[in-house]
């Protein structure tokens, strides 16, 4: 009868020694993809590959608080000051 | 009331302080302008890299320029420098040569291809970038303000904080008593190329001139920017125009190409037309 063979105590430090460097570059792997998805996803690049006629198609998603307020008018009469038009 | 040239058009006012008006005319072209060789807007786009610091002043009128675009969904919009030069709008507009050779036009790019960071630009893609849709109106109201009162006109697009007489385009007058009005025009700086009439107002989703039903779109806002960006966004939206003005408030009045005006609700109200004179 052989006996079962016992790993060395050495043995089972390098054993967990390779565990943890596997877990660790198995999490650094899945940070750095994590990293560059966001980085993507952020540059400004990402959203120029909607072509210019999209824009003009969201015309539920304009922003009307562009110049909100509003100017004051109302019938006039003689000759004008001022002629608009022109630009 | 004093007169003078600057950014291509004949600019009015009636201030205390009119030197004020021209010096701030005169920054503002020197900077912005396409058509000045040492601009800072012609050194942005001659560099090629993505990321460019540009001055403040730069980044604060480039700022205004994409909230217009995002207020108008694209239409008014800076990525469209491209597009103007394709279309033949390369040089001051009285040293335009007759007519020349077509090309095609260049797709506008996203205007959310853009974007700013402090005084850093970062263009997503190669964007030549014009801010002729909001500089001119801009600088009218930074100069009234500067000025203290009265108003200031520039090619008509007028603000200001007294009672001013205004010819529109079709022969009526209105009187401006508060705020900006701003007309947006195909009639003007016209030119040829191709054999066909071209004019400054370029639609971004063909990126040629805009083929619009109206000649003239005038509207009154809270300011000159906001009367001239809404007069540019109602031009190329054609017959939505008026209805785009009316959901923001804003009063508009359109001259078809065959000279019949037309009002949306918010200027017939301002005017008191009854309803079945206003269509």
């Amino acid at each position: 009868m052989v006996a079962m063979e016992q790993p060395t105590r050495l043995e089972l430090a390098r054993q967990r020694l390779r565990t943890a460097q596997l877990v660790a570059c198995a999490g650094s792997a899945a940070a750095f993809v994590a990293l560059l998805l966001a980085v993507k996803a952020a540059h400004p690049a990402q959203a120029s590959t909607q072509p210019a006629t999209g824009d003009r198609l969201q015309t539920q998603d304009d922003d009307g608080s562009f110049g909100s307020g509003s100017g004051s008018f109302g019938p006039g009469a003689g000759s004008p000051q001022l002629q608009t038009g022109g630009s | 009331m004093d007169t003078f040239r600057s950014m291509g058009c004949d600019v009015a006012c009636e201030v205390d302080d009119a030197a004020a008006v021209r010096q701030r005319f005169e920054d503002r072209d020197a900077r912005f302008s396409r058509f000045r060789v040492r601009s800072e807007l012609n050194a942005v786009n001659a560099t090629r890299s993505a990321v460019v610091c540009v001055s403040a002043p730069f980044a604060d009128m480039l700022g205004v320029a994409l909230a217009a675009a995002r207020a108008t969904a694209g239409l008014v919009t800076p990525a469209v420098g491209g597009a103007v030069l394709a279309a033949g709008y390369d040089r001051d507009f009285d040293e335009l040569p007759g007519d020349r050779p077509d090309v095609p036009a260049p797709a506008v790019p996203s205007f959310r291809s853009l974007s700013l960071r402090g005084r850093l630009l970062v263009r997503g893609e190669r964007v030549l970038l014009d801010l002729n849709g909001v500089v001119k109106g801009k600088t009218v109201d930074d100069a009234l303000a500067e000025a203290g009162g009265g108003w200031v006109s520039a090619g008509g697009d007028i603000a200001t904080t007294v009672p001013v007489r205004v010819g529109l385009p079709g022969g009526e007058t209105i009187v401006l008593t508060g705020g900006g009005l701003a007309t947006s025009s195909v009639a003007v700086r016209r030119w040829r190329r191709g054999g066909a009439e071209r004019h400054h107002l370029i639609d971004p989703a063909t990126g040629r001139p805009a083929d619009s039903p109206w000649r003239d779109v005038s509207a009154v806002a809270g300011s000159c920017l906001a009367a001239d960006v809404a007069a540019k966004a109602a031009l190329l939206l054609g017959p939505a125009g008026p209805a785009w003005l009316d959901r923001r408030g804003l009063a508009g009045r359109f001259v078809t190409r065959g000279g019949r005006v037309v009002v949306n609700e918010a200027w017939r109200q301002s005017l008191g037309i009854p309803l079945e004179l206003a269509a």
